[in-house]
């Protein structure tokens, strides 16, 4: 027997049902991995229009690699009320819930979105695969799981101007929809289903369908999209855009429980900024008791939106030579956080925002140096030597339109 | 009322001894039996009409000490008979190898086979009981709580520090020698003879479904060993059958107030947000307490009971984990008469009988379990319990009652059905015919009860006799489980009695009384 890998239809990325679109729109051809799929990067050499587009127009994204699962089942609602922190007896039919989910410790394991399709029909997304961890907390449950993620296909458009694209694609309006619901239509008699939510802090829609209709769709919103500039957009825009509206990522600004190979490497939903998202009140889910400890005495961790001050990051380069020097697209590299000779906390992905013209980042902070308007130094590398610099804990989303949630009636 | 302090579910020896303890420490306690007798794996009751058995076990190893004397089972009658013969290990050829009470006398049956043997037969003798008295005092303790070792779990060990002192460290170093060791390795060290061989090797496999040649068959064979009064195979019979057992435990509970119920199934634990509260019967009514005791094994307690949904993930993945896997079969006959043993005097029949030719043999039929087959040549086990008891048969009829040690629960390909019921018991008769010639003329008829009939009609996951394999994976702080050990489990007022506990399976009532000393603390 030898040891060779040898790759097979399964070992080798998966092509989403896009792809035959995707490949041909991607001038550099530079592709990244995601949840097992080829993701573009960028569709231009350079992704500022395409960030442009998120912000400015509309932009359209391949989110088909997301891991999807239909809880379907009298027990489904009592199922995934216990699997995630939010309470999920209040979701209606229709509603969509952001909601983070733990192991019994109260450490997160991933986060997604739950739809409530119907009654007793759910779709929960997620980053990594979870099937594994659903199945064995649906034990003993009346239900069925089945893994979704590839028999929908997704996409996500995203922008001021993603409403009225749809408006003109879809056979029903989408005026009405509010932030965080869903509804069912039609692209010229193709079904399906579009709910408002995103991962850009922008106005924003994602739409999701029958694989064997993704290159119609396609094709039709870039047709109908295309006075209102729609613009496919690879994951460096999107990046750039998600830590301006403050949104976490896994195994970015966080580590699975599930993968940490250390304690000290696992976080609490309170200590990656999900506080909101936990419903103590909630009779019983996984992780309660310890979550209800950890409240009981305090996080030790915040997770904050820090912003690196513009005049003393300037001089620094200016000893140097050199004119600022700023990241062009999103970095993921854990960067270290000061109050005086103490490391405080880190930073784990950060950006230069180009609309709001601020130098930004998401950063774990300890709780007692994470209040608002707190000054501490951030590790800076000018021409390879390490300098300090100031930055301020700032609120998040750091871009927050009112766009984002607003009805137009 | 329907409140109690304590509800105790499940009417099996270590329910009994908790019950009774709590009773006696001025707890209302009640005790659900399903079935209409309590006993449990101690019962005797009627298998055909005339004919009487004990249903799973017609010896007992052990009864702690402390449960005897704390529930003063002597005077609620309990009487336990010690055969000079512990055990004869069957030859084909009449020239039996007979285990004694007094070890030179066993030495003596050795040396017919092997001078050599007969010699270290002694040494070997004290070896064991030298290793077991390491086990006596850690059956007795509540195990501790990993990973978190501290000083009070190190101080309540302390009773380990007597057989240290006594032994030395070289007597430490062997227990972690031998537990782990498999049969032929352990016999190779002391003995030549075949027979010898495999008849002290029938010991590490008791109730196991595995084969000698498996590692960690060194723990079992000490396990049976704890408590043997320095006699290897150590057996005792109770006076009038097993079921006796439970009688004078009933009785001491009764003396102390407790109520038994039989013929009563509990459906459901209560529990909410990790407390339980009471219990809800089958036919829906429903009894409150401070305090529930299952003497279930942890299958049927949390998956059943409990449910999954009230369980969290980590715990769910332990019991999924358990390791049941009953392999053993009983077949109870009813004979027209005295069945003859050539080379065995009519004095001699009270005792157990082995037929275990060679480690071979017995390797070969665990084969049987280990792929889910019919043993065509089981390792049988086997007693006469008439021969103690003549209200067990009348009109100078018998019962014989074997134990069949490789049944798999789960056949390969097939499920078991009457038809392969009526193989296997053929299959035992084949045996037993070897060795008591003109047996099979004697059946008058017989009643097989297969690990899955034991999983339907007394409540054992995968027929599982113990509760969960005696394996040093499912041993001690990992009984039944890592989250579970200390009788205490992850459900507030719910305690664990039953042999899924420690220190394990056997009818000595020690779980019980252990996990009543907790439930008092």
């Amino acid at each position: 027997m030898s040891y060779k890998n040898e790759f097979t239809g399964i070992t080798q990325l998966r092509l989403s049902p896009f792809f035959e679109r995707t490949s041909k729109l991607n001038e550099p051809q530079e592709w990244k991995r995601w949840g097992g799929y080829l993701a573009a990067t960028s569709y231009e050499l350079h992704h500022d229009n395409e960030y442009f587009a998120i912000r400015t127009k509309a932009a359209l994204l391949d989110i088909s690699p997301l891991k999807k699962y239909i809880i379907e089942g009298p027990d489904a609602q009592k199922f995934l009320d216990r699997l995630v922190t939010r309470n999920i007896k209040i979701c209606k039919v229709g509603q969509v819930m952001y909601t983070p989910w733990c192991d019994e410790d109260g450490k997160v394991i991933d986060d997604g979105t739950v739809q409530r399709l119907s009654e007793n029909k759910f779709r929960i997304t997620s980053a990594e695969p979870n099937l594994d961890w659903i199945q064995h907390n649906a034990a003993g449950m009346d239900l069925t799981i089945t893994d979704d993620s590839y028999t929908t296909a997704a996409l996500a458009l995203q922008g001021p101007n993603s409403r009225d694209i749809l408006n003109a694609v879809a056979s029903d309006s989408l005026d009405s929809l509010k932030f965080f619901w869903m509804m069912d239509t039609t692209f010229d008699d193709i079904p399906v289903s579009i709910s408002r939510t995103g991962y850009t802090g922008d106005l924003g829609y994602e739409i999701w369908m029958d694989p064997k209709d993704a290159l119609s769709v396609w094709d039709l919103l870039l047709e109908k999209g295309k006075s209102f500039g729609i613009t496919p957009t690879g994951l460096n825009a999107l990046d750039i855009s998600r830590i301006e509206a403050g949104l976490i990522l896994l195994d970015v600004d966080y580590v699975s429980s599930r993968h940490a190979i250390i304690e000290s490497r696992k976080s609490s939903p309170f200590e990656v900024g999900l506080g909101w998202a936990v419903k103590m009140k909630k009779k019983d889910f996984i992780g309660k008791k310890a979550l209800e400890a950890e409240l009981a005495r305090g996080p030790e961790w915040n997770f904050v939106g820090i912003e690196i001050q513009w005049h003393e990051l300037e001089q620094h380069y200016r000893k140097a030579g050199l004119a600022p020097g700023l990241p062009c697209t999103a970095w993921r590299t854990s960067t270290p956080l000061y109050k005086g000779s103490e490391q405080v906390g880190y930073a784990t992905s950060g950006a230069w925002s180009p609309i709001l013209k601020r130098y930004i980042a998401l950063a774990h902070v300890k709780s007692e140096y994470a209040s608002e308007g707190s000054e501490l130094m951030f590790e800076l590398k000018v021409e390879h030597f390490r300098k300090l610099t100031p930055a301020k804990v700032v609120k998040t989303p750091f871009f927050d339109p009112e766009r984002k949630r607003s009805c137009p009636v | 009322m329907n409140r109690f302090d304590v509800i105790v579910i499940g009417g099996g020896v270590n329910s009994l001894v908790t019950a009774s303890l709590l009773g006696k420490a001025g707890k209302k306690v009640v005790v659900l039996e399903a079935r209409d007798h309590i006993g449990g794996l101690a019962s005797t009751q009627e298998f055909t009409p005339g004919f009487k058995c004990n249903v799973f076990n017609d010896t007992i190893k052990w009864v702690d000490s402390r449960v005897q004397d704390k529930l003063d089972l002597k005077s609620h009658g309990l009487e336990l008979i010690q055969p000079d013969v512990v055990r004869i290990a069957l030859d084909e050829n009449g020239n039996h190898i007979a285990f004694h009470r007094d070890a030179e006398a066993t030495a003596n049956s050795i040396a017919s086979h092997s001078k050599k043997d007969a010699n270290a037969w002694e040494g070997f003798n004290q070896y064991i009981q030298k290793l077991a008295q390491f086990l006596e005092k850690l059956y007795a303790l509540t195990p501790p709580t990993l990973p978190n070792i501290g000083l009070s779990e190190a101080l309540g060990m302390r009773s380990m520090l007597g057989p240290i002192r006594k032994h030395g460290t070289r007597g430490l170093v062997d227990l972690m020698r031998v537990a782990p060791m498999m049969m032929p390795e352990l016999v190779d060290e002391w003995f030549e003879n075949e027979l010898l061989r495999a008849a002290v090797s029938t010991a590490g496999i008791h109730h196991l479904s595995f084969g000698p040649f498996a590692a960690g068959t060194g723990y079992n064979l000490l396990h049976q060993h704890v408590h043997s009064d320095g006699v290897f195979h150590n057996a005792q019979f109770v006076k009038g059958g097993s079921g006796n057992l439970a009688k004078a435990l009933q009785s001491s509970g009764n003396s102390a107030g407790v109520e038994v119920r039989t013929g009563v199934l509990v459906k459901s634990i209560d529990v909410e947000d990790g407390v339980c509260n009471g219990i809800i019967l089958a036919d829906g009514e429903t009894i409150e307490a401070d305090q529930i005791v299952s003497g279930l094994d942890p299958n049927n307690t949390f998956k059943h009971l409990v449910g999954p949904t009230n369980l969290n993930p980590n715990f769910n993945t332990q019991l999924n984990n358990i390791r049941y896997r009953g392999s053993a079969a009983r077949i109870h006959f009813a004979l027209n008469s005295l069945p003859e043993i050539p080379g065995v005097s009519q004095e001699q029949l009270g005792t157990i009988f082995s037929i275990a030719p060679s480690i071979e043999y017995l390797e070969r039929a665990a084969d049987s379990v280990k792929y889910g087959r019919l043993p065509e040549a089981p390792y049988v086990e086997f007693t006469i319990p008439s021969v103690m008891n003549s209200d067990f048969a009348s009109d100078g009829k018998h019962v014989l009652s074997a134990t069949v040690q490789n049944a798999p629960y789960t056949l390969r390909n097939q499920d078991w059905s009457e038809d392969l019921k009526n193989q296997l018991t053929q299959n035992v008769v084949r045996v037993l015919e070897q060795y008591l010639p003109g047996f099979s003329s004697k059946i008058e008829t017989s009643s097989l009860l297969t690990p899955v009939d034991m999983e339907n009609q007394f409540g054992l996951t995968e027929g599982n006799l113990n509760h969960g394999e005696m394996t040093l994976d499912q041993f001690m702080f990992m009984r039944p489980t890592a989250s579970a050990a200390q009788y205490k489990t992850p459900i507030e007022n719910l305690c664990l009695c039953g042999p899924g506990t420690h220190p394990g399976g056997g009818l000595h009532g020690a779980n019980g009384f252990n996990a009543a000393r907790e439930i008092l603390k």
